[in-house]
C-alpha cells in the first residue's frame, strides 16, 4: 500500500534506517549493537562451534550402530546412506551446538553450580592429560620409527659387506663344506671325481 | 466498513468486544495484537505469537530481540500478523512498541485490555503512545482497543477515538463517561445490552444499537 503520495521504495528505504535506530532504543545494549558482519541473533562464526558433514555423517552412523552391533551388521549404514542424511543431522547438531547445549549448559551452571564447577575443572584436568599423553605417543611412535629404521638400515648394510667380501653372491646357493673324497658318491648318488 | 484511525470497544467481560475487534480487523493485512491476559489469545490461528521479556529494571526494554527481529523480517511484507503478549510491565512495553512500530507504519496496532496500559490514573501518557493515538494515522497507523471499564481509559484514548463500540457495562461511573458520547436513552439502555449487541457511536454517524453480529461471532481461540 502507498502511503503519503511517495513511492515504496523510498519509503522503506526511509523507514528502514528510522527502524534501527527504534530498534536500538527499545532492546536491552547487548541485543541491540549486532557485531557488524553478522546477523543479530546469529552467534559470531568465531566463537561458534561449526559441524562439519563428516562429523553429520559419523553421527548418523553412530545412530545405527546399536542396532548392527546387536541386531544384524545389515544395519550398519552405507556411504551413500549416511550422506544422504547427513544434511539433516548437521542442521540439528548446529542447531544443538549453537542453541540447546549452551542453553542446557546455563541450566544447569545456574541450577548446580557446584556440579558445574567440577565438570569443568574435570575437563580442563582432562584436557590438560590428553594433551600430555598425545605428546607422549607422537614422541614414542617417531622413536619406534626411527628404531626400525635403524636396524632396517644394519641389516641391509650386513648384506652389503657380504656381497662385497664375496661370501655370498646374490642369486646363488651358499657354497657347502663337502666331506666327500674323489670316488664317493654325494646325497643325491652322483660321483664325486 | 473501514477502519477508523482509532476505534475502542468498551464493555464487561465476556460480552463480546474482543471478538468484535478481531471481526473487524479480520481483513487487515498488517495486524499486530498486543496481549495482556495470554488466554484465550495464546492460541489464535493464523498469527505469529511472540512472548518479548522486558527489563525488570530501569530502564525498561526489552532484553530480547524477538519482537524487533520479527519486525526487521515483516517491515516491507504486504501481510503479517501477530499477537504479542505482554505478561508485565504494561504500559512500558506498549510504549517500546509504539516507538518500534511507528518507522515500521501503515499496520494496525490492537489493544486488549487498553485499561492495563494506559490507565486514566497515574502518571501522564508516554510520549510514543500518545504520539501513535494522536498521529499515528501520519503513519498509517491504526490504534483499536478494547477494555472493560470505559472511565478507566486514560482521557487522551477516549477524547481522540473516531468510533466506540459500548458494550455492557453497569456501573455509574462508565455509564456517566457513555452519556458524553450518545442520547440518554442509549446510555440508559446499556446495562441491559445482551451479548455481542453494541452501541455505536462515532464521530460520521448518530449514535445506533448494532445487533448485527448476534450468533455470527465466536469466542476467540476456540
Amino acid at each position: 500500500m502507498q502511503m503519503w503520495g511517495r513511492s515504496k521504495q523510498h519509503q522503506s528505504a526511509e523507514i528502514g534506517g528510522d527502524f534501527e535506530s527504534a530498534a536500538a532504543r527499545v532492546t536491552a545494549e547487548v541485543e541491540a549493537e549486532p557485531v557488524p558482519g553478522t546477523v543479530a541473533g546469529e552467534p559470531e562464526a568465531e566463537n561458534s562451534l561449526t559441524i562439519r558433514p563428516e562429523w553429520a555423517e559419523t553421527a548418523a552412523r553412530l545412530c545405527f550402530l546399536p542396532a548392527a552391533k546387536l541386531w544384524h551388521p545389515a544395519y550398519a549404514l552405507e556411504d551413500s546412506e549416511a550422506a544422504a542424511i547427513a544434511p539433516q543431522m548437521q542442521t540439528f547438531l548446529q542447531a544443538v551446538a549453537d542453541k540447546y547445549a549452551p542453553a542446557a549448559v546455563g541450566r544447569l551452571a545456574n541450577k548446580y553450580p557446584e556440579f558445574f564447577d567440577l565438570a569443568a575443572a574435570l575437563g580442563v584436568l582432562y584436557w590438560q592429560k590428553w594433551r600430555y599423553v598425545s605428546h607422549i605417543r607422537r614422541v614414542e611412535a617417531e622413536r619406534a620409527e626411527m628404531q626400525q629404521r635403524k636396524e632396517r638400515g644394519e641389516a641391509e648394510a650386513f648384506a652389503a659387506d657380504a656381497v662385497a667380501s664375496g661370501q655370498f653372491i646374490p642369486g646363488t646357493a651358499a657354497p657347502s663344506e663337502s666331506k666327500l673324497k674323489a670316488g664317493d658318491r654325494d646325497e643325491e648318488g652322483r660321483l664325486v671325481i | 466498513m473501514s477502519l477508523g484511525y482509532l476505534e475502542l470497544f468498551f464493555g464487561k467481560s465476556f460480552t463480546g468486544k474482543t471478538a468484535r475487534m478481531l471481526h473487524e480487523v479480520r481483513a487487515v493485512p498488517r495486524l499486530v495484537i498486543v496481549d495482556p491476559k495470554c488466554a484465550q489469545l495464546v492460541t489464535l490461528k493464523g498469527f505469529a505469537h511472540l512472548w518479548p521479556k522486558c527489563a525488570e529494571e530501569k530502564p525498561y526494554r526489552w532484553i530480547d530481540d524477538s519482537v524487533v527481529s520479527y519486525f526487521r523480517a515483516h517491515m516491507g511484507a504486504e501481510r503479517f500478523r501477530v499477537v504479542i503478549h505482554v505478561r508485565e510491565r504494561f504500559r512500558e512495553q506498549l510504549e517500546l512498541l509504539c516507538l518500534l512500530l511507528r518507522p515500521v507504519g501503515n499496520l494496525t496496532l490492537c489493544v486488549d485490555e487498553l485499561g492495563l496500559f494506559i490507565p486514566s490514573v497515574g502518571p501522564s501518557l508516554p510520549p510514543a503512545i500518545t504520539s501513535a493515538m494522536i498521529s499515528g494515522r501520519h503513519e498509517g497507523l491504526s490504534f483499536v482497543g478494547t477494555a472493560q471499564r470505559p472511565a478507566l481509559v486514560h482521557i487522551t484514548a477516549r477524547a481522540n477515538a473516531e468510533r466506540i463500540r459500548w458494550y455492557r457495562v453497569t456501573e455509574r461511573n462508565d455509564l456517566d463517561a457513555a452519556r458524553n458520547y450518545m442520547p440518554h436513552g442509549l446510555a440508559d439502555s446499556l446495562p441491559s445490552l445482551p451479548n455481542y449487541v453494541c452501541i455505536e457511536t462515532s464521530d460520521s454517524s448518530p449514535a445506533f444499537r448494532d445487533e448485527s453480529l448476534v450468533g455470527k461471532l465466536k469466542t476467540p481461540g476456540k
